[in-house]
């Protein structure tokens, strides 16, 4: 039992698995078909890796399993540092590299929340038509226009669309442009591309990432210990070079 | 606008001997960088022209204020090794044509400029930490290594941010706060590379070896992860 506890908080065997973790990727990436990599971000990580061969997606199950071995190793080595550095030395001594490892925690169970539950769907849409979320609200696209720019040029910036539902009726509708996509009972739904027309015809996303809150909290709680690691590192002596 | 780059070019190669001449090179690339963002109305971020005289001038700016760190104030190789790298990526830049199109509204955010920022500040202080891990593969000075332990920990927190206020912007952009493209895989290939580099400082010195050749590596790693990556695979961060 002993010897297993050290083997979860052996640091060796994490250096060993980030390094393998960078080669599994790096795999990855060079042998990722476009069209299959593309098919990748448009549905769920957990649907795509049951629609592939694994002889396409052999590299991210590899990736998938070295970082839950990654996770654990760093959940028992913070346990371990707590356990052991608790009350004994100042806590700004061992608090900033845990804040880091909660907050890499908590940004791969969203991740995997993602990948578990998440929604990613796409429609082409003449304006005046409706559609349905996924939640069963009829949402209709009620003008679809382009965004130039202020300077002038033929080509347009981005595109925009005017979304109206029974609950936005009375304010006008919402309009989405990029960056502004509307958030309604946990999906967005984002503009991709418009082309001009009789109707002009517009191309939405609607995606839904349950795991979006857990990675900012993750994110925020990463930051703060990098910030406080920073600062107590910073503070470190520095020698001279003797040359 | 174009002689101005070439000044700060020079003045990075000239820089090479004195650090005053590399304090007046930065000092011409920030302006550089300044009219054109005047004359863009956004801050220079787009396109190989200004993203890698960015970088340039960035490595110049990093470069220097590691030069404060007590034990590289008298270091002459790595005024010069600085001041050759900025020089040269300030060179490459030149070589793509500058391009003044507005931005595409998908960029025109703070999310968007945040995190090419916060990128290009940590990749040039992964750049000045291969600098110091090659001086300590010369002079094997355990010094050295606690420089480059702390560029190592700054870059890496510079890119964290990034990749936060990137994973932000991708949420309101794209729909998801992550994609699976070769930028990404690179990027976070990049970052727990960093990881690595920094958790080996817990084995002691007599992993310094490894951890300065690493940190040599890890600059090729990110050459790879901005310019090759960019250039060579079909990425939604392509150029």
């Amino acid at each position: 039992m002993r010897k297993l506890w050290g083997l979860l908080i052996s640091l060796e065997v994490g250096l060993l698995l980030l390094a393998l973790v960078c080669i599994a990727m790096a795999a990855g990436s060079f042998g990722l078909p476009s069209d299959v990599a593309a098919a990748l971000n448009s549905m769920p990580l957990f649907v795509w890796l049951r629609e592939f061969s694994l002889a396409t997606t052999w590299w991210l199950w590899l990736t998938i399993v070295l970082l839950a071995i990654l996770a654990m190793n760093t959940l028992c080595c913070s346990a371990d540092t707590l356990f052991h550095r608790f009350g004994r030395n100042t806590i700004l001594a061992w608090l900033p590299p845990q804040l880091i490892h909660a907050g890499f925690l908590l940004i791969l169970i969203a991740h995997l929340q993602s990948s578990l539950w998440g929604y990613k769907g796409s429609i082409e849409i003449p304006e005046g038509a409706g559609f349905q979320l996924p939640d069963g609200m009829a949402v209709q696209v009620a003008q679809i226009g382009a965004i130039f720019s202020p300077l002038g040029g033929g080509m347009p910036l981005g595109y925009r669309a005017l979304l109206i539902t029974a609950e936005t009726a009375w304010q006008g509708g919402v309009t989405i442009t990029p960056n502004h996509p509307w958030f309604i009972n946990g999906y967005g739904v984002y503009i991709k591309h418009a082309e001009a027309g009789r109707p002009p015809v517009a191309l939405l996303e609607v995606h839904r990432e349950p795991g979006a809150a857990m990675a900012l909290a993750g994110a925020t709680l990463f930051t703060i210990g990098n910030l406080l690691l920073l600062y107590t590192r910073s503070r470190e002596r520095e020698v001279p070079l003797v040359s | 606008m174009k002689p101005l780059l070439l000044t700060f070019v020079a003045l990075c190669f000239f820089g090479a001997f004195s650090r005053w001449l590399l304090a007046l090179g930065l000092a011409t690339g920030i302006g550089y960088l300044g009219l054109r963002g005047w004359s863009l109305g956004r801050l220079p971020l787009v396109g190989p022209h200004d993203t890698i005289a960015f970088f340039a001038v960035s490595m110049a700016a990093m470069g220097l204020a590691t030069r404060f760190s007590r034990p590289l104030r008298s270091a002459i190789w790595f005024n010069a090794a600085v001041g050759i790298m900025a020089g040269v990526f300030g060179g490459v830049a030149l070589t793509f044509p500058v391009r003044s199109m507005p931005m595409p509204a998908i960029l025109d955010t703070m999310w968007f400029e945040l995190h090419v920022v916060l990128a290009f500040f940590a990749y040039a202080l992964f750049g000045v930490g291969a600098i110091v891990s090659g001086g300590w593969v010369a002079f094997r000075n355990r010094s050295l290594m606690d420089i480059q332990f702390k560029t190592a920990l700054a870059g890496w927190s510079f890119f964290s941010g990034s990749m936060v206020t990137g994973g932000i912007w991708g949420y309101y952009a794209w729909g998801s706060y992550w994609l699976w493209t070769p930028k990404e895989l690179w990027t976070s290939i990049l970052w727990l590379f960093y990881a690595l580099l920094l958790h080996l400082r817990l084995k002691g010195g007599s992993w310094d070896v490894l951890s300065a050749w690493l940190g040599i590596l890890g600059y090729v790693v990110t050459l790879y992860t901005y310019l090759g990556v960019s250039l060579l695979m079909k990425s939604s961060h392509s150029f």
